[in-house]
């Protein structure tokens, strides 16, 4: 595999990375805040949406850049591993800060014209709990994966130049 | 429209209850754990400053560009060139011993097919002459067969011979036990007969010696006999005396 084609697939990633972590939350949340079902006016009311934007803005960054280096990175490489479990870590705090920023208490209030009907709120603390459970046996596998890169390095490296015996040497 | 759309979070939100409740006690206590380092580690993320993770994020990008264009990993590692250095000077030193190898081998063929050649002639005027051979050798062995078999008729009856003169020498064997005892015999017979001889001797001795015996004791009984009449002349005469004195002796006694 040539530079160009790793820096491409970073890019991808990246921008795979970016739209789901930030683009789509964002037009959720934006989508969200001012939903009208028949007429009637779903308010997002919670007072952090700023924050929460903040927040899937600053993990999404981190993330969508630590995906470039990530995807642009040699296979079984250690700088691969390295910075797969960084990701993973980092997406387990995007997670998380949907806690952090009230988004799994999540309260709406209809308002119909000026009167304030009722309101629904969504609790989906349980849910996220069990997906950081899920991110914790990956963070392991990632673990795991990393130490494989850096114990069996020769091997690995043997493997992969093996299949390019009589290819190129772009060194 | 509404009521549809509760009825159908409804039946989400029950699947995913359902889901929850299996895997809560198993996932549950890792989701604890994250949480607890995860709060932990979030005080030190900086708040309402996104500059800084912006800053990060092209830090990061920069730094994945600059080191996935500088090492892209098609790099063979120092060890693999060597061995690559190595594997071609093998190879080189291969395709060397080949070309001469393979010139050796024409040399050889051309050789080799030469003396093909001479040894396919030789082999001819060899098989004629082994031909002939081959016909005096089945002369040779018919008479030879011949002469096995009379030899083997010879043979049998040498064994058959053989077998009369061992069955005479075994009695051969016999008659010489049976003189070796005539003669043991016949010695036994001598020394007897010596025995007796001197037996016959001393008893001539001994007849010899009675005969002296017997002379002396004729000398002595005439002797004998003549002092017997001498005896016999005085017992006479002693009873003549006796015969007086008696005679005296009663005419003493008519006397008294």
């Amino acid at each position: 595999m040539g530079r160009l084609f790793n820096v491409v697939k970073g890019i991808i990633f990246m921008c795979v990375y970016i739209a789901t972590t930030m683009v789509i939350p964002f037009l959720t949340f934006t989508w969200v805040k001012e939903v009208q079902i028949l007429g009637v006016g779903i308010v997002l009311t919670q007072h952090d949406y700023d924050n929460i934007i903040f927040w899937i803005s600053a993990f999404g960054l981190l993330i969508s850049a630590t995906a470039f280096f990530n995807y642009s990175s040699p296979k079984q490489s250690i700088r691969k591993g390295t910075f797969a479990m960084v990701q993973i870590i980092l997406n387990c705090l995007y997670i998380w800060s949907y806690k952090f920023s009230g988004a799994t208490e999540i309260r709406f209030e209809i308002v119909f014209e000026i009167a304030n009907i009722g309101f629904i709120s969504i609790n989906v603390q349980n849910m996220v709990m069990l997906y950081m459970g899920v991110y914790f046996l990956t963070i392991l596998l990632k673990g795991y994966d990393f130490f494989d890169f850096l114990l069996n390095r020769k091997t690995i490296r043997e493997k992969r130049y093996k299949k390019e015996v009589g290819g190129n040497d772009l060194s | 429209m509404i009521i549809l759309a509760v009825d159908f979070i409804q039946i989400i939100a029950d699947i995913v209850a359902a889901i929850l409740n299996f895997l809560n006690p198993i996932v549950s206590p890792m989701g604890t754990f994250m949480v607890y380092w995860m709060e932990y580690v979030l005080q030190f993320f900086p708040q309402n400053d996104l500059i800084v993770y912006v800053s990060i994020a092209i830090a990061i990008v920069i730094l994945g560009l600059i080191v996935n264009i500088a090492w892209p990993g098609n790099k063979r590692p120092g060890f693999l060139k060597k061995v690559d250095e190595v594997e071609e000077k093998i190879e080189r030193k291969v395709e060397e011993l080949d070309e001469k190898v393979e010139a050796k081998a024409k040399e050889v063929e051309d050789k080799v097919e030469e003396k093909i050649a001479e040894i396919e002639t030789k082999v001819k005027k060899k098989a004629k002459k082994a031909q002939k051979k081959a016909k005096d050798l089945e002369k040779k062995a018919e008479t030879l067969e011949e002469r096995a078999e009379e030899i083997d008729e010879k043979i049998k009856k040498k064994k058959k011979e053989k077998i009369k003169t061992e069955e005479l020498e075994e009695k051969l064997d016999e008659l010489e036990e049976k003189a070796e005892k005539l003669e043991d015999l016949a010695e036994e017979l001598e020394e007897e007969a010596e025995e007796l001889e001197e037996e016959a001797e001393e008893l001539e001795e001994e007849t010899e010696e009675l005969e002296e015996e017997t002379e002396e004791l004729e000398e002595k009984a005439e002797k004998l006999e003549k002092e017997a009449d001498t005896l016999e002349e005085e017992i006479e005469e002693l009873e003549d005396d006796i015969d007086n004195v008696e005679k005296e002796l009663d005419k003493t006694t008519d006397k008294e």
